[in-house]
């Protein structure tokens, strides 16, 4: 015996979970493309919106003209991860060998299991007041069509029970736009009007697949579940017996917990890609850090190291009571890195070294700086630091001036005697920071400006090399509305 | 030498995706900046030339003709025509670079024709330094010097802002001292002002495909590439004030502008190919229009003879003899092949036209003005267009032109494809990194926001639209919002015109660079049909017309019968066609098809040929309706009083009851009031014709008052004929124009009343053609008594063909996704021996698995053995074919298919043809959820004025035209005819959604009854009808 569990308009479900006000408001979710006549569609609707006359594969257009308050909702990825995953949860609770065999919809293999309490765990299904379907048959594909439809739910079902059933849910089982239409021509309209078909004719004309079909809805084939098996969590705490307030016992801890966690994970023959600690204080806060390192680590000292680093820079509020610690994993390098090439003399140190840096200056700050595909100067993008290879951008290397600039980073702002000249203000003598003076020569302006498509995001500049009265070049800066840096000297 | 700048390397949005302003923006700019002549330079092409010299004509500049010539190495080099010889060369290496694929630029070399500058960034030189390559820039510079000669060559400076120009032109300084090449100053612009940068860099990124977000480097860095003015110029280049003088200097040396651009007619040639001189195509035209008089008039009448030479001694005159005779040439071709083919425009005012055959009326009994079409005071080409029937026979005769001519003397006239509302938003939204679905939804609103007549501007209507799909605070709708409004009218590419030929017999691409069309066989010039005009280029239009060739299809099937027809054996005033229009029966026919010509008929009951010509012009395009009904109606109709507006116009309006419906009478009356020469009523017409500029008409407007207030014409008298004109441009018609028209409306009404099954059959076969659908034509077919069989692969032929004198067979044709090879393939097969079964038409004809499965839908093979219904059609062609195991008339698994409903099979109709003959689907909703209360179309008919009705039916037309103030029209077909709807403005808005979705109506509302006594719905509730099948739709014309 098998039953099937099934969450009826799951993408509409899961994108309403964060807005509880929008449950009794008729609202859709539209599929991600166009259906056949170039229309927008509804991929699902909930409740609301099926008591207003409108259903799934809907043109928008049209389901506004029934609907004019529809709120058409954007799927929402994470929610219906969280929703599947409630899902699942429930499955593992009914029967330990289940499949997920669509994104809304688990099967169970009952076998063995007594079916009082199935049934009254069926009956219990509930899941923050989200409908859920089910259904049982002696094979799972028959209990799965069961749960697809309000008709057949709710009980155990046979193949006669879905002969009523619309032949569009056999696109459950992988029935293609084409195979439908086909059968739409044939007219056949039930599931009942296509196990009425003589299944050799059906398999001359439409090959094996369908007959196989065929046999599932007439319950001649049980397949096997295609088992679903959790993916593995690689996370251990540890509960102090007092408040930890000092630095080694919590090194202690970790270095405890990283044992564990390198002993499961070289069985595996994976290694730590991010840690993810988490230290409750005695109050009840968290504090949670994450660690990318950068190289995979299975040595629990280089992880150790970082972790120390990173621990060394915080200023805690309270007592740590409890130590979380999450790893996630990766392949270990298999590359022979720098083969022909000049070796570190100790690749282990710089990669402890780049760790530790992201352990103090925070995920995403450690990396090699380069410059960005874009005229602002100075932007750059962040590369890893570590089994980074590839050449600058064309152009990156190209130097705009041969003389030497010394930059000031970041740039200093300066006040500037200056006179508009056209559109143009032009400078005439700086008037503090540390390089004073008339300007008696300048070469610019050389305007420069970008990303003025974004709101509030547009940037400007006008850049002069100038000289001063004391013969010291410099790169003198206007930015709107009326900021004056000093860029650099040349030397 | 003064110091001064000229702008010589200038692109225009004619530099598709690189330049950002128009040639009218960027030229104008130049004149406000106090520019006295800029040189367009676009890419590869004279495109945006044409337009730049009208607009610098305008604004008392020269309009400089280059353009940046592709290297081979992809280096671009802006060339400037010095002189005429030189533009001649320009032309043809343009042509020679476009015909070849981009390969090859071959110019021969001109020495002081052509004035060459090493370009910008893309040119030669400055590419190979950027590249640190000195070696190769000098290299590069002794070629172009090779090529263009000493004296003709500029090395070309800029300065845009950027670090790297400094050392450059530095470079390129050195560079020209050592090859003692002059030095000349540009700032190569890309667009007229600072802003449009914006727009430069939304190209940049369509041309690389990629979002703003994503193009980095490929953008501009500043946006210094506009058109800077000469003082701004002056200040940059202040340290080399030779660069600046050498601008002026290249100014002054080019001679040649578009002024003088040397186009001439081709002439007749004899028969050996030898031009015939003036005298002798006179003679030659004289002969054959005397002896097409006699055979038109039979005897010529003394005022036909008087006509015909007054005419011909004007030809003559204006040396256009040439230009009959080749006409009359291409006219002949077509005859001889037997393509029917009629003249319309000004040139039916022509007797000699008529006599020639060119148009079929006659302008002697019509008492048209022959100075309409050809005036000695207008020194422009005549307008000669021939309607063709549509297809492969117009294109024969555009092949008998190019073959003719040869493949350098003739090409079609281009169509400048512009940014539209929906291909901007489109471009611009994927520019800014917007989701497709963000254009989709744009594109799907579209319709409801057609412009309204004096309706709101740009923005707001564009507000309008994009409020429901992209929230007001969304961070890039500003960006959106500018760059929609930047490039809306901007060229986007170039298209081919539907007709317009251009031929000339000594080069034409020495006169505009030629490029390949889409279509083979075919090339195009780079200016569309108003800059031809503009040039002066002689274009004879050849279209194609749908309903010439339908007309030319009945008359064949009349003829396989033994009826031998011509358009002009046709009577003229059968009394039966007359009737057939006072009751609006006109469904399919030309012209007078419309809801809004329908709904006029009953109120202008035509009696004549010259009334239907007023019919055709009267509504063009929008609707009388309500307080729309024209003046005309009501003065023909007795209820307004007879106004001429002022008695200088008494003669010229008398024929339309003072009402100026015809472009002559426009002209007529400016030339009576204001005193406008033959010249500025021409520069009128083209106004009142120029599509592209409201800028034209407000200006001859002007001008118009002007002269009237000098010739004290008083205010009032003013307004009306300026109301006058201002509303003639929306709906004129030439006189001569509305009377070619009208003779093809009646021939295709006449053969509606005479012969309805060719009528139809001619119909069906030109599809898609006209104002209805297939469905609507065979519903229209089946209430004039024609019966329509269905399609059937026994019966069937391609095309439609009619059975009997009441009967029609549809063609195979008819079945959507059916090639015309399997078409042939089955009757071919048919003819060769009867169909056994369908594994033998399968196996024979071998259609593809779609086609099979749509004749098998559409029952087309039922009439086979062991079939009987299109199920089991289904079922049998599903099975694959054997070829060696197959045992033939083995009857597997029939019978196990139940058949077809008869709802289904309407279902099976619609979606295999669009149409069904069998019930209309109004009638099998009806007969299942139909009620008392619901009226039926005819149920209208005798219902009273302000009487409430609910009434249902299938939507097959929604329009809502500019002029008709934001009201909305709708027909509802169902079983027992058309029902017409009124949507006043208020409720359109409150129901578009619906209006616009839905495609089956309930209606709520009042009947209308105005004079015609025609009934309208005026609507005041439109709902969605409910339980119709929504498989049964027909496609509607919707919002044109």
């Amino acid at each position: 015996m098998f039953a099937a569990l099934h969450i009826p308009n799951f993408p509409v479900v899961a994108a309403l979970r964060g807005r509880p006000g929008l449950s009794a408001v008729a609202c859709a979710v539209l599929a991600a493309g166009e259906d056949e006549g170039g229309k927008l569609s509804l991929l699902a609707v909930n409740s609301a919106a099926r008591v207003a006359g409108l259903a799934r594969g809907w043109a928008l257009s049209r389901a506004l003209v029934r609907c004019p308050e529809l709120q058409v909702l954007a799927r929402d990825s994470e929610a219906e991860a969280a929703l599947r995953r409630d899902l699942i949860g429930l499955g593992e609770g009914l029967a330990p060998d289940f499949e997920v065999v669509a994104e809304d919809a688990v099967l169970l293999d009952l076998s063995g299991r007594s079916l009082a309490v199935v049934l009254a765990g069926l009956e219990d299904l509930f899941l923050k007041g989200h409908e859920i379907w089910h259904a049982r048959a002696a094979t799972p594909d028959l209990a799965y069509l069961g749960a697809r439809h309000e008709l057949t739910q709710g009980r155990e079902i046979s193949p006669a029970d879905l002969a009523p059933l619309s032949s569009g849910i056999l696109s459950a089982l992988g029935a293609g736009r084409g195979e439908l239409k086909l059968l739409g021509l044939w007219g056949v309209r039930t599931l009942g009007d296509f196990m009425n078909l003589p299944r050799q004719s059906l398999v001359e004309r439409l090959g094996p697949g369908v007959g196989a079909w065929h046999d599932l809805l007439t319950g001649k084939r049980c397949r096997v579940l295609r088992l679903h098996r959790p993916s593995e969590c690689f996370a251990e705490s540890l509960d102090f017996e007092y408040p930890v307030a000092a630095l080694e016992p919590l090194l202690f801890g970790l270095r405890r917990l990283l044992h564990v966690l390198v002993g499961r994970l070289v069985e595996r023959h994976l290694a730590v890609g991010r840690l993810e600690l988490c230290l409750v204080h005695e109050s009840g806060s968290e504090l949670r850090r994450q660690l990318s390192l950068p190289d995979p680590q299975i040595s629990v000292d280089g992880m150790l190291s970082p972790l120390r680093a990173m621990l060394e820079s915080l200023r805690l509020e309270a007592s740590v009571s409890r130590l979380e610690l999450e790893v996630e994993t990766t392949f270990a390098t298999a590359a022979q890195r720098e083969c022909f090439g000049r070796q570190l003399p100790q690749p282990e140190r710089w990669v402890e070294m780049l760790a530790k840096l992201e352990a103090l200056l925070g995920s995403g700050r450690v990396g090699i700086p380069v410059p960005a595909d874009t005229h602002r100067p100075d932007d750059f993008t962040l590369r890893p630091a570590v089994a980074w290879v590839g050449g600058l951008l064309e152009g990156e290397g190209k130097v705009e001036c041969p003389l030497p600039l010394h930059r000031f980073r970041p740039a200093r702002q300066v006040a500037v005697a200056f006179e508009t000249r056209e559109r143009w203000p032009w400078p005439m003598a700086l008037l503090n920071g540390p390089h004073v003076g008339e300007i008696v020569g300048r070469r610019g302006p050389f305007p420069a400006s970008g990303n003025w498509w974004e709101s509030g995001g547009g940037w400007q500049r006008l850049e002069w090399d100038i000289e001063l009265v004391s013969r010291q070049l410099l790169r003198l800066v206007f930015q709107s509305p009326d900021q004056w840096l000093l860029d650099g000297v040349y030397r | 030498m003064k110091l001064g700048f000229v702008e010589l390397h200038a692109r225009t949005a004619f530099s598709f995706l690189e330049g950002a302003s128009s040639p009218e923006t960027l030229v104008r700019h130049a004149a406000d900046l106090g520019y006295e002549a800029v040189a367009i330079a676009d890419r590869v092409g004279f495109y945006g030339t044409a337009r730049a010299h009208h607009v610098a004509r305008e604004c008392g500049i020269r309009a400089l003709v280059g353009s940046e010539v592709e290297w081979v190495d992809g280096s671009r080099v802006p060339v400037i025509c010095a002189t005429r010889n030189g533009y001649r060369m320009l032309s043809r290496g343009l042509t020679g670079w476009h015909l070849s694929g981009g390969e090859r630029f071959e110019i021969s070399a001109g020495r002081g024709d052509l004035i060459a500058l090493t370009g910008d960034r893309r040119g030669p030189l400055v590419s190979r330094l950027l590249a640190n390559d000195r070696v190769g820039a000098k290299r590069a510079a002794e070629h172009l010097l090779e090529c263009f000669g000493r004296g003709n060559l500029y090395v070309e400076l800029n300065r845009h802002g950027l670090r790297e120009d400094g050392r450059l032109n530095r470079q390129l300084v050195e560079l020209a001292e050592h090859l003692r090449l002059p030095l000349v100053a540009s700032n190569a612009p890309l667009y007229a002002t600072r802003g449009e940068r914006r727009v430069a860099d939304a190209f940049a990124c369509l041309r690389h495909h990629l979002p703003l977000d994503a193009a980095g480097r490929l953008l501009a860095k500043n946006g210094e590439r506009h058109l800077k003015s000469p003082g701004e110029m002056l200040a940059l280049f202040a340290d080399l004030p030779h660069a600046l003088e050498n601008t002026l200097r290249i100014a002054e040396r080019v001679e040649f502008t578009l002024g003088n651009l040397d186009y001439r007619f081709p002439d007749f040639p004899d028969g050996q190919g030898n031009p015939l001189s003036m005298n002798e195509q006179t003679t030659l035209l004289r002969r054959h229009a005397y002896a097409g008089a006699s055979r038109r008039y039979g005897v010529c009448r003394k005022e036909v003879r008087l006509q015909l030479e007054h005419e011909l001694a004007m030809i003559h005159r204006l040396g256009f003899s040439g230009y009959f005779l080749i006409v009359h040439d291409l006219v002949e071709f077509a005859r001889g092949r037997g393509i029917l083919c009629q003249g319309r425009g000004s040139a039916a005012n022509s007797v000699v036209c008529y006599a020639l055959g060119i148009t079929a009326v006659d302008p002697v009994g019509g008492g048209l003005l022959f100075e309409r079409f050809l005036s000695e005071s207008r020194k422009s080409w005549p307008d000669i267009d021939i309607d063709f029937p549509s297809g492969s026979r117009r294109e024969e005769v555009i092949q008998h032109v190019f073959k003719k001519y040869g493949a350098r003397n003739a090409a079609m006239t281009a169509n400048v494809i512009t940014y539209r509302p929906k291909s901007a938003l489109r471009e611009m939204a994927k520019v800014l990194g917007f989701p497709p679905s963000v254009a989709d939804r744009f594109s799907s609103a579209a319709g409801h926001f057609e412009p309204e007549a004096g309706g709101r501007g740009r923005e707001s209507e564009f507000e309008e639209r994009i409020a429901g799909i992209v929230p007001p605070s969304h961070p890039r709708l500003g960006a959106l919002s500018y760059l929609y409004h930047s490039v809306l009218g901007l060229p986007r590419h170039l298209g081919q015109h539907s007709g317009g030929m251009i031929v000339c017999d000594h080069g034409l691409d020495a006169v505009v660079p030629l490029q390949p069309a889409t279509m083979p066989g075919r090339t195009i010039v780079q200016w569309d049909k108003d800059d031809c005009e503009d040039m002066g280029i002689v274009k004879i239009d050849l279209l194609g017309l749908g309903m010439l060739a339908a007309i030319e299809h009945a008359l064949e099937i009349r003829a396989k019968d033994g009826e031998l027809l011509d358009l002009a054996s046709i009577p003229k005033d059968d009394p039966a066609v007359f009737e057939m229009l006072c009751v609006a029966d006109t469904i399919g026919t030309f012209q007078v098809e419309s809801r809004a010509q329908m709904a006029t008929l009953p109120i202008m009951k035509p009696q004549t040929l010259y009334d239907l010509a007023i019919q055709v012009a009267i509504i063009r395009p929008g609707p009388i309706v309500g307080d729309l009904v024209h003046p005309y109606l009501n003065r023909r109709n007795g209820r307004e009083k007879i106004d001429f507006i002022h008695p200088a116009c008494e003669e010229i309006l008398k024929r339309t009851l003072g009402v100026p419906l015809f472009q002559e009478q426009v002209l007529k009356m400016a030339m009576a009031l204001a005193g406008f020469s033959g010249a500025e009523a021409d520069d009128l017409r083209r106004a009142m014709a120029f599509k592209r500029s409201d800028e034209r008409m407000a200006k001859v407007t002007a001008k118009l008052r002007l002269r009237m207030d000098e010739r004290g014409v008083a205010r009032e008298v003013q307004e009306k004929v300026v109301a006058s004109i201002g509303s003639f441009a929306l709906y004129g018609f030439p006189e001569s124009h509305a009377l070619s028209f009208a003779w093809i409306a009646y021939v295709s009404c006449w053969l509606k009343v005479r012969h309805p099954a060719e009528f139809y059959a001619g119909l069906l076969n030109h599809q898609p053609m006209g104002f209805y659908s297939v469905n609507t034509l065979i519903q229209d077919a089946r209430r004039h008594r024609v019966r329509v069989r269905s399609v059937c692969c026994v019966e069937s032929d391609l095309r439609t063909r009619v059975e009997d004198s009441r009967v029609l067979r549809l063609g195979l044709s008819c079945l959507k996704g059916m090639s015309e090879e399997t078409g042939v393939a089955i009757v071919r097969e048919r003819g060769r021996e009867v169909f056994q079964s369908v594994e033998d038409f399968i196996r024979r004809v071998r259609p593809s698995a779609g086609e099979k499965r749509v004749l098998a839908q559409a029952g087309a093979l039922n009439a086979l053995p062991e079939i009987g219904h299109r199920r089991e059609a289904l079922w049998q062609v599903e099975l694959p074919l054997h070829d060696d195991l197959f045992v033939q008339g083995e009857s597997v698994g029939k019978g196990v298919l139940a058949e077809m409903s008869m709802v289904e099979r309407m279902s099976a109709d619609f979606a295999t043809q669009g149409a069904t003959v069998g019930p209309h689907p109004m009638r099998v909703w009806r007969e299942q959820h139909g009620s008392r209360e619901i009226l039926r179309a005819r149920d209208l008919v005798n219902l009273p004025h302000g009487i409430p009705v609910l009434l249902a039916g299938m939507v097959i037309c929604r329009q809502r035209p500019g002029t008709a103030k934001g009201h909305c029209f709708i027909s509802l077909e169902d079983e027992t005819g058309i029902a017409n709807l009124f949507v006043e403005k208020m409720t359109f808005h409150r129901l578009r959604q619906v209006i616009a979705s839905e495609s089956f109506l309930l209606v709520r509302g009042m009947i209308q009854r105005s004079e015609g006594d025609q009934a309208t719905v005026y609507v005041t509730e439109i709902e969605a009808l409910l339980n119709h099948e929504r498989a049964h739709v027909a496609s509607s014309h919707d919002f044109h």
